[in-house]
């Protein structure tokens, strides 16, 4: 344990020394019209009109140019849309310079804004070995039931991810699960950020910046989870000026307010939405939604100094709703409401030490997350409490970054379980991890970067350490780019659901049952192309392992019988996107191939099913899926259409319905009632219906007033009514379908 | 980090683009069938479950119709069950009879007077409109024969070791279930009462007869066993001891060897119904008792029955 310690401080210290007798210059580039940070904007330093270094912001709008001889240079940062920034700075031997600015915006250029960026990972088709950015535009170009979007419904379009429906709140991204999914807001995790309506998460657009996707193959900053990142960026608020908005609709009405608490200096940032599906969508389409889900915001950014900044955050969400009102009053299957609220809360401070040649970042953070199901004394409940330690060190090394970092986590885990998933009947527990990460940024020839890192992930309440190789590398071959990434993951706090029935949203979170923390391993290979100027065309194939799962046994008996079981699972994928992009027209259509394998290897299979392991396909195994989008912008208008169909996710059929007689030698069977069992068919060996659904909206933009803008919308959602089966109630046949035609207006008024 | 500049792009590349899409589309929107079945195609009409009993004159048979919902109510059965032995080929007849439980559950438990036959099969039918579309066989156990072997004691420096051997003619590997009593006549309430051993004696193969098996039952440990459970045996006249023993037919195994519940509910996992689930077994008990040898309960420390109540006992055992 001691070596790679060693070793890792050894690799952090060693490149200090080479930086003597040269520069570093760095800090901070934000819009002078809100102090927004601009990413993606050049920086270069010239020397008698030659380049000498050049790097681009980050997603804080922080740049670094590292190992500059001493000397006069002329240093220029230009950015689509923006006047270009130009200064002339001295250097000396050894100086570490922090030069932030602010660059103005050119409404000339502004157009051009929109279709910028070829930055990485911007644009669905210019997806990095499963990386993405994703941006507030984007999440534009998808036709929504509300005027205010939502980032979920950008995520839900791309192809490997299958969502169960537009009810239900659940994301499995590339075959892992939605417990698998570490969502970070300005690096503060959220448990369950998605809504039981599957248009919403605890994430408007209005709030984001960026959000980064990692879909597999993420870099070893991030850890603790098995499938995927989505780590956003929050927006600061306007530190200039007050603005807001209020928007209208019949899914989702909200608020946003910003602006300066200390002009130029410390800015406030607050959103709050609500459902209105209850008593808007209900009844427009007379059918009973009985759906409660609401979030809210804050966030307080504040410019310490030119080298410094400190925000604080906070983020609540809530979801109640019965997924399946009829079975309400079903006494016998205890079907009932369905509750899930999230609370986190957290501080990032940023901060470009003097003396030092490094960026560091710290982020403390509070995360809970409380689900319950049912009411009263037979309510399942499950609460976890998690408190988070990160930091986060760059080291400028010329035209390479080694970064670093550890984190400490602990969570404490309380559930209540009435009888499901009989391990963990009553139980509270607290799980610690601690990590340490190293990773280095390194371009290591014209075109081709190739980022290695490791990561030491111990595991003290398991008693387990395990060292974590991670990977990632582009190789640009002019129009051409070629992507990898492969990675080794460990996630010790898992979530449970019972995957046999749809209908149960529940999940309960708790350290793994088993005694070797699950994991996994992703392997990612990618081609793009930009074909044309306007046209890009991207390839990617995944593979994921995943050994020590815990999935829910079966058992003959209806829900509330069930145990758990160990797996091990496959998922094998690929993704083909066509991105098009014009000035006025958008379009973009993928294709998803997955395949998703779960082994089980519990005694009683041989006895079930004359094998010592069973493989079966889970319920979010989406073997196709095609996403077909198109975005146009004509006369002060903007039309939006989507069309997305996905192949029959498993569900398991039955023979029917019989009693139990448990004859355990010699019984008489008159005087046994029996216990009422479904007689299962293999698990998840039916497929549902193909799903497929065309929604459509058309909105404009209309100027006021003096700073004030209304925004109408109007849509349709499931244009030709399609009959998509959410899930069939095996017990009594009764199927539940996802929303019918809807149509909506919606009004946004901003200021 | 490259920056490019998208130039605009006339619409009409945009045209073909849409149609394309909407002619791709079009067949979904138009042609897919949304429909579910959630049940499976299957023969399977009936659940059975029977312990045929070999000690019983009448024999019990639940049938339970194969329902497509929980909440779906069977209604009345129109069916025929029937028996027959297989190995002589006489057919008998069930009938329904209907039991309903607290909560509502109608049970159809079909009854007919029939004494198996060791060793015997029997197959149970379920009939609907005179064709059988359930049926499940059983072989009645063979009746197995005890011979009881003379107590055995050895002396030694810390007391002397009694032992009776019991042993099972004709046995299957391992019974079901073996248990054993003590018998006395107590002079409290003026009748034998049997004390149940809380334990199963020692048991081996026979290596002297294949196919047979001993039982061993440790006569001194049970003393102490009768001190707590019976005080009063050092008082009351012991009568003798008896043994049971009962088998299951050689189908009546659970996977596993155990009978657990969440495993064997599971369809599939353990039955032997053909066209539907559930599991008909039979079962037999069979008894032996046999009284000690005056002198070896006296060694024991009980006090023998002896007179007239011993004569009739005697004769009685022997007419067994």
């Amino acid at each position: 344990m001691r070596r790679p310690i060693l070793l890792l401080l050894i690799a952090v210290l060693a490149p200090a020394a080479t930086l003597a007798q040269t520069a570093l210059v760095r800090g901070f580039v934000t819009d002078a019209g809100d102090g927004e940070p601009l990413q993606g904007v050049n920086v270069v330093l010239l020397r008698n009109g030659q380049l000498v270094a050049g790097t681009a912001s980050d997603v804080d709008g922080l740049y670094a140019l590292s190992r500059i001889d001493p000397g006069v240079y002329v240093l220029r940062a230009t950015f689509i849309g923006y006047a270009t920034h130009v200064d002339t700075l001295t250097l000396a031997a050894d100086e570490l310079r922090t030069y932030s600015m602010s660059m103005r915006a050119e409404a000339s250029d502004f157009e051009e804004v929109i279709v910028e960026g070829r930055r990485e990972g911007v644009g669905a088709a210019a997806v990095i070995a499963g990386f993405q950015a994703v941006r507030p535009q984007d999440i534009e170009m998808i036709p929504a039931p509300d005027v205010s979007r939502d980032l979920v419904q950008y995520i839900s379009t791309l192809p490997g991810v299958v969502t169960v429906g537009d009810q239900g709140g659940q994301l499995y991204i590339r075959g892992g699960e939605p417990t698998q999914n570490l969502a970070l807001i300005d690096g503060i995790p959220i448990f369950q950020p998605f809504h039981l309506i599957g248009f919403y998460s605890a994430f408007p657009a209005d709030i984001v910046q960026v959000a980064n996707i990692y879909a597999g193959g993420f870099g070893a900053r991030y850890g603790g989870r098995l499938s995927s990142v989505l780590d956003i960026s929050a927006r600061n608020g306007n530190k200039n000026r007050f603005q807001g908005s209020v928007s209208l609709a019949p899914f989702m009405s909200g608020i946003l307010l910003e602006g300066p608490i200390v002009p130029g200096r410390v800015s406030l940032l607050a959103s709050g939405r609500m459902s209105v599906i209850e008593h808007g969508v209900s009844r427009l389409i007379d059918r009973d939604l009985p759906y409660r889900f609401d979030d809210e915001f804050v966030k307080i950014h504040t410019t310490l100094s030119q080298g410094a900044t400190l925000s604080v955050l906070g983020s609540r969400s809530y979801d109640r709703g019965n997924l399946d009102p009829e079975a309400a009053s079903d006494t016998t299957r205890n079907r009932g409401e369905a509750s899930w609220t999230n609370r986190a809360g957290g501080i990032r401070y940023l901060m470009l030490p003097t003396n030092i040649p490094i960026q560091a970042e710290i982020v403390l953070s509070f995360a809970e997350t409380a689900n319950v199901f049912g009411a009263g004394t037979t309510a399942r409940q499950s609460t976890a409490q998690q408190f988070n330690v990160n930091a986060h060190v760059t080291h400028y090394l010329g035209k390479r970054e080694l970064r670093w970092g550890t984190q400490l986590s602990t969570t404490g885990l309380n559930s209540r379980l009435g009888g499901q998933f009989q391990n963990f009947s009553t139980d509270s527990e607290y799980v610690t991890e601690a990590s340490l990460y190293m990773e280095m940024g390194m371009p290591i020839a014209t075109g081709l970067r190739f980022d290695p890192g490791v990561r030491l992930a111990a595991f003290p309440s398991k008693g387990q350490t395990f060292l974590e190789p991670r990977m990632r590398a582009v190789w640009d071959l002019g129009p051409h780019r070629v992507t990898g990434a492969a990675g080794v993951y460990h996630q010790e706090v898992i979530g449970l659901t019972d995957r046999r029935d749809a209908g149960d949203v529940f999940t309960a979170w708790t350290a793994s049952p088993v005694a070797r923390v699950p994991s996994a391993w992703h392997v990612i290979a990618g081609y793009q192309v930009q074909a044309a100027p306007w046209m890009r065309l991207s390839l990617e194939g995944y593979l994921k392992g995943l050994s020590d799962l815990s999935i829910a046994g079966w058992t003959a008996y209806p829900r509330f019988t069930t145990s758990l079981q160990p797996a091990t699972g496959k998922v094998a994928g690929s993704d083909l996107r066509l991105e098009i992009t014009t000035g006025r027209f958008y379009g973009l259509v993928n294709y998803g191939y997955s395949k998703v394998v779960y082994k089980v290897s519990q005694q009683a299979i041989e006895y079930w099913y004359g094998t010592p392991e069973l493989e079966f396909s889970p319920p979010h195994d989406r073997r196709h899926q095609v996403n077909a989008i198109g975005n146009l912008k004509v006369g002060g208008f903007s039309l939006s259409v989507h069309w997305q169909f996905g192949s029959g996710l498993p569900y398991s059929q039955s023979y029917g319905f019989d009693e139990y007689l448990h004859l355990a030698g010699p019984t008489g069977v008159d005087t046994l009632r029996g216990e009422t069992r479904v007689l299962y068919g293999k698990p998840f060996g039916g497929r549902l219906p193909t799903y497929h659904r065309l929604d459509v909206s058309i909105d404009r933009k209309m100027e006021v007033g003096r700073g004030m803008s209304v925004t109408i919308q109007a849509g349709v959602t499931n244009l030709y009514d399609r009959r998509n089966p959410f899930y069939i109630d095996i017990f009594t046949l009764r199927r539940l379908d996802q929303l019918p035609l809807i149509p909506s207006v919606g009004i946004k008024a901003s200021f | 980090m490259r920056s490019l500049s998208i130039p605009r792009h006339p619409v009409r590349d945009l045209r073909a683009i849409c149609a394309v899409l909407l002619a791709a589309a079009l067949p979904f929107a138009l042609g897919c069938d949304d429909t579910v079945n959630p049940i499976i195609e299957s023969d399977r009409r009936f659940s059975l479950f029977a312990t045929l009993d070999m000690n019983s004159d009448q024999q019990m048979l639940r049938v339970i119709p194969i329902r497509e919902t929980i909440l779906e109510d069977p209604g009345a059965l129109q069916v025929e069950v029937r028996s027959v032995d297989l190995t002589n080929g006489i057919e008998r007849t069930w009938r329904d009879s209907i039991l309903t439980f607290p909560d509502g559950l109608v049970a159809h438990i079909f009854v007919t007077q029939l004494r198996l036959e060791s060793q015997h099969r029997y197959r149970l039918e379920v009939l609907e409109n005179g064709v059988v579309v359930t049926f499940a066989e059983t072989t009645i156990p063979l009746r197995p024969m005890a011979v009881i072997q003379p107590v055995q004691i050895r002396t030694g420096s810390s007391g002397f070791v009694a032992t009776q051997r019991v042993r099972w003619y004709d046995l299957p590997e391992i019974p079901f279930e073996v248990t054993y009593w003590y018998r006395f006549y107590s002079y409290r309430s003026n009748r034998f009462e049997n004390v149940l051993m809380p334990h199963v004696p020692g048991s081996a193969p026979s290596t002297e007869h294949p196919g047979s098996r001993d039982f061993y039952i440790d006569l001194n440990a049970d003393r102490a066993v009768l001190d707590k459970e019976y005080s009063s045996w050092r008082f009351d006249p012991f009568v003798g001891i008896g043994m049971t023993i009962v088998l299951l037919d050689d189908a009546f195994v659970p996977p596993g060897g155990k009978f657990d519940r969440d495993i064997l509910s599971q369809p599939g996992a353990f039955t032997n119904v053909t066209g539907g689930f559930g599991f008909v077994g039979s079962v037999g008990r069979f008894s032996t008792e046999w009284v000690m040898a005056d002198s070896t309960a006296r060694q024991l420390g009980y006090r023998p029955l002896g007179g007239a109540l011993k004569a009739e006992l005697e004769a009685r055992m022997a007419n067994q």
